[in-house]
């Protein structure tokens, strides 16, 4: 069989063409365009397969290594979990969480305890049931929903809560538009500055500043809305407010953008830095929360209900989980529940013992002064001894005269000038010598003594009424209990050399707990001895004075003022010292101008303390009503 | 019976029979070089897309589909333009003309061979499906190469060339199956023997190691190529 003659060529062409499709090629060229298309497109289907498995490949490990990390977070998270599971389990106080619809999500086995339920009464049960029922506003669910919601959010929805929140606000508010227009503002407000709400609303804040503030103001305003972001208090941000009065006052400002639906309003926080009450106050505030933001713990006292009725005392500090300024919404709440009852009955035992201590000196004081009424009257007992004495000579006189007669060794004419001088004698004996300063006689002393008497029973008296913890109101006049309650003192004024001034007009009558209100001017004046005293350390010659004044403040208020020159009160300590337990004496107990204000405010009055500093004397200042509204124990 | 049987193979064997004396053939080695390149390379490119279609097949993925289709076209585009590239290595002194509809028939019938083949080797490959994937494979091996070759030979037929080239199609058909199924039945043991360790050498999370296979899917271009 022949075979057909083949042998390799190169150079590409026999000189043979090939007709493609109609399209003649040399058949080199045609082979060699078809195998580079051809391995073209075998390369791009490699490339695919290559990249892609390059690709899964780079996934995969991406995907080990988030696998390997989120194992790790969960170890950690397992490890966290148990963790606080123990320490819930072995801390000494009820640990309750919540979530934001008020149902108990988690409780520890104090609360178990604590509350008399176990874990399967208390998951899901509503907070409230654990507590006696309280008002409406001091609903500890309400008081969740409300921390809960950003400011932005209170104000576009809950508008009606947002504007009580203001006029509750002890701190000055306006709430003002983006093109600097006051929309609302609160009686704060026009407590500080003397600026109603209907005077400057509709208007801008430019009316209230200085003139030479104004053109600057304008610009600060105009740099503010180009960045709306919060201005935060703290910073000592001064703003210069001119008062309805014409004064001038310095006060800090904050300022919180609340970009709403409609437009972006400004809530202004305006704020006097001398008055730290009023901003303390506003700092505990539910608006003062969400206005700052605050990591500050709520603290509550409530009654927690046990089997049987019983009620238990109890702490509660709230912490809300996830905070607004860590950016995430508040999903519950932490609830640390402590036990009062023992700290109660303290502070009972505390006050009962200060009663106590204030009864004993009183009494010291009361025997002080009976003592001297005492002596006092021990020398009209003397004067009534001699008086007896010389009765009893003028007794033998007329009986050796009787017998002279008798015997006729006295002549009558003797014996009628003897009498007439007798009847002198006993006349004087009686009424004492009316040429005397001060008539000795028997009827003067007997009146002494009386008046002593009377004197030791009033003292007693007042002993009694000011030592029980009669609380019922009783009417007195105001200038007559003063001198009364001073005089129970008088002689420490004496033995410490301290001036007392007293000015209080005779008209005020009062209707309110009299011995609660003597205490609490013991109490006062006592301060006011030992705060000179307290100075007296340091200077000598110090003058002591103390003054007592009275005076009508408005419709139904009276304003009790006690001023002392003594050590005086440091301003940080001004708000301290009236708090329980707070003092700044060495042997002090801290309760007595803690009672002060319990009492005053048990009245619906209110205290106050100013002083300029350490060693600048002092000023407590009560107002107190004429007419107790309530009384308690 | 005889004359249809000299009929079918007239054609067939007629250029060693008369013409192998009269023409002068040669081999373009740049041709034939490009030709097997193709082969291998095809084969290695088809290999890593087999190992996608696999991986995506046992994870239920349908995308198990496109790399299935990269896979058939790349073989059987391959399987065609090898075929086609060595014919056009080859040169005789005679005008060659392609006919359009047989090229296009060619480069289908080596897609769907191979389609049909690679399907068989998605899951788990039994004998049975290696019996058929083998057949299909082959007889898109023949097809593929077999209609290519039934061209046209404008001057050794005068006749019509389909009429004349029908047998000769049948002939290198049944060929390619019988050729196919041994070709394919080997290599599919090559495959296997070859890939095995690749296979071996997925993780646990079925990645391939581009790296450790990539001398054997050489090597396995190679001997598939060869069966080709």
């Amino acid at each position: 069989m022949g075979m057909a003659s083949a042998e390799f060529y190169s150079g590409g062409s026999c000189g043979v063409s090939t007709e493609l499709f109609g399209v003649s090629l040399e058949q080199g060229e045609l082979g060699i365009e078809v195998s580079v298309i051809a391995l073209l497109v075998i390369a791009v289907g490699l490339m695919t397969s290559v990249f892609n498995d390059r690709l899964n490949s780079l996934l995969q490990k991406k995907n080990d290594e988030l696998a390997q990390q989120v194992a790790r977070r969960t170890a950690q998270l397992s490890s966290t979990k148990e963790q606080i599971e123990l320490i819930l389990e072995s801390i000494g106080e009820g640990v309750v969480v919540v979530g934001l619809d008020g149902k108990i999500q988690q409780a520890n086995p104090v609360l178990e305890k604590m509350s008399g339920r176990g874990q399967d009464q208390l998951i899901g049960a509503s907070l409230s049931t654990l507590f006696v029922e309280t008002t409406e506003g001091d609903d500890l669910t309400s008081l969740l929903y409300q921390l809960s919601l950003p400011l932005k959010v209170l104000l576009e929805k809950e508008r009606v809560l947002f504007e009580q929140f203001c006029e509750e606000s002890p701190v000055a508010l306006l709430l003002m538009t983006e093109q600097g227009v006051i929309e609302s503002s609160n009686p704060a407000m026009k407590a500080l500055t003397g600026w109603s709400a209907e005077t400057i609303t509709g208007g801008t804040l430019e009316p209230l500043l200085p003139e030479a503030m104004r053109e600057h103001h304008r610009q600060l305003v105009e740099g503010f809305m180009k960045d709306p972001s919060p201005r935060k208090m703290g910073n000592r941000r001064l703003l210069p407010v001119v008062t309805a009065d014409g004064e001038e006052k310095q006060l800090e400002i904050g300022l919180l953008p609340l970009p709403c639906e409609k437009q972006l309003l400004v809530l202004v926080v305006l704020n006097d830095l001398e008055d730290v009450r009023s901003w303390e106050m506003f700092k505990t505030s539910t608006l003062g929360r969400l206005t700052l933001e605050t990591d500050d713990r709520v603290q509550l006292q409530y009654q927690l209900l046990q089997p049987e009725e019983e009620k238990l005392p109890v702490e509660i500090t709230l912490g809300m989980l996830g905070q607004h300024q860590h950016g995430l919404s508040p999903t519950g709440a932490v609830l640390v529940l402590r036990d009062m009852s023992e700290q109660i009955k303290q502070r009972h035992q505390d006050q009962y013992a200060a009663f106590q201590a204030s009864i004993t000196e009183m009494s010291s004081t009361v025997l002080h002064n009976i003592g001297n009424v005492l002596t006092g009257m021990s020398g009209s007992v003397v004067s009534i001894n001699q008086v007896v004495s010389d009765l009893e000579l003028i007794i033998k006189g007329v009986g050796v005269m009787q017998k002279g007669v008798q015997n006729g060794t006295i002549d009558l004419d003797r014996v009628d000038q003897t009498l007439s001088a007798l009847l002198e004698m006993v006349g004087k004996l009686c009424d004492g010598d009316s040429n005397d300063e001060r008539p000795r006689g028997l009827r003067q002393q007997s009146q002494r003594l009386d008046a002593g008497l009377q004197h030791a029973s009033e003292i007693i008296t007042e002993f009694r009424q000011a030592a029980t913890s009669e609380v019922r109101a009783t009417r007195f006049n105001l200038h007559s209990f003063v001198i009364e309650t001073l005089g129970l003192i008088e002689d420490r004024f004496e033995r410490y050399h301290v001036e007392l001034n007293m000015e209080v007009p005779e008209w005020i009558e009062m209707n309110i707990p009299r011995n609660l209100s003597m205490q609490m001017l013991l109490n006062l004046v006592k301060n006011s001895l030992e705060a000179v005293q307290q100075r007296r350390e340091g200077e000598e010659a110090l003058a002591g004075r103390v003054t007592v004044s009275a005076g009508a403040v408005d419709e139904g208020l009276v304003e009790l003022v006690v001023t002392d020159n003594g050590c005086g009160i440091s301003k940080e300590k001004q708000q301290e010292v009236l708090n329980y337990g707070y003092t700044t004496k060495e042997t002090g107990s801290g309760i007595g101008l803690h009672s002060i204000v319990k009492f005053a405010k048990s009245v619906r009055g209110e205290v106050a303390i100013e002083s300029a500093g350490e060693n600048c004397g002092a000023t407590v200042r009560i107002i107190l009503p004429v007419e107790a509204q309530e009384s308690h124990s | 019976m005889g004359t249809l049987i000299d009929q079918l193979f007239q054609g067939y064997f007629s250029l060693e029979r008369s013409g192998g004396q009269l023409l002068e053939s040669r081999y373009d080695p740049l041709l034939v070089t490009l030709s097997y390149l193709i082969a291998v390379f095809a084969v290695y490119t088809t290999i890593g897309l087999v190992a996608h279609m696999r991986r995506e097949f046992e994870a239920g993925r349908q995308k198990n589909r496109y790399w299935w289709a990269g896979a058939a076209l790349t073989l059987g585009g391959g399987i065609f333009v090898m075929h086609f590239v060595a014919m056009l290595a080859f040169s005789i002194q005679v005008e060659v003309r392609y006919d359009l509809g047989m090229t296009l028939l060619s480069l289908l019938v080596a897609v769907v061979g191979s389609a049909v083949a690679l399907m068989q080797i998605r899951g788990r490959l039994s004998f049975p499906r290696l019996i058929w994937g083998g057949v299909w494979m082959g007889g898109g091996v023949g097809g593929g190469g077999g209609c290519g070759d039934a061209l046209c030979w404008n001057g050794l037929s005068t006749g019509t060339g389909v009429a004349t080239l029908c047998p000769r199609t049948v002939v290198d058909l049944c060929a390619g199956c019988g050729g196919g199924l041994y070709g394919h039945h080997g290599a599919v043991l090559l495959f296997f023997l070859n890939q095995g360790e690749d296979l071996i050498c997925r993780t646990p999370k079925h990645r391939v190691s581009w790296r450790c296979s990539g001398s054997r899917h050489a090597l396995y271009g190679d001997g598939v190529s060869r069966v080709l």
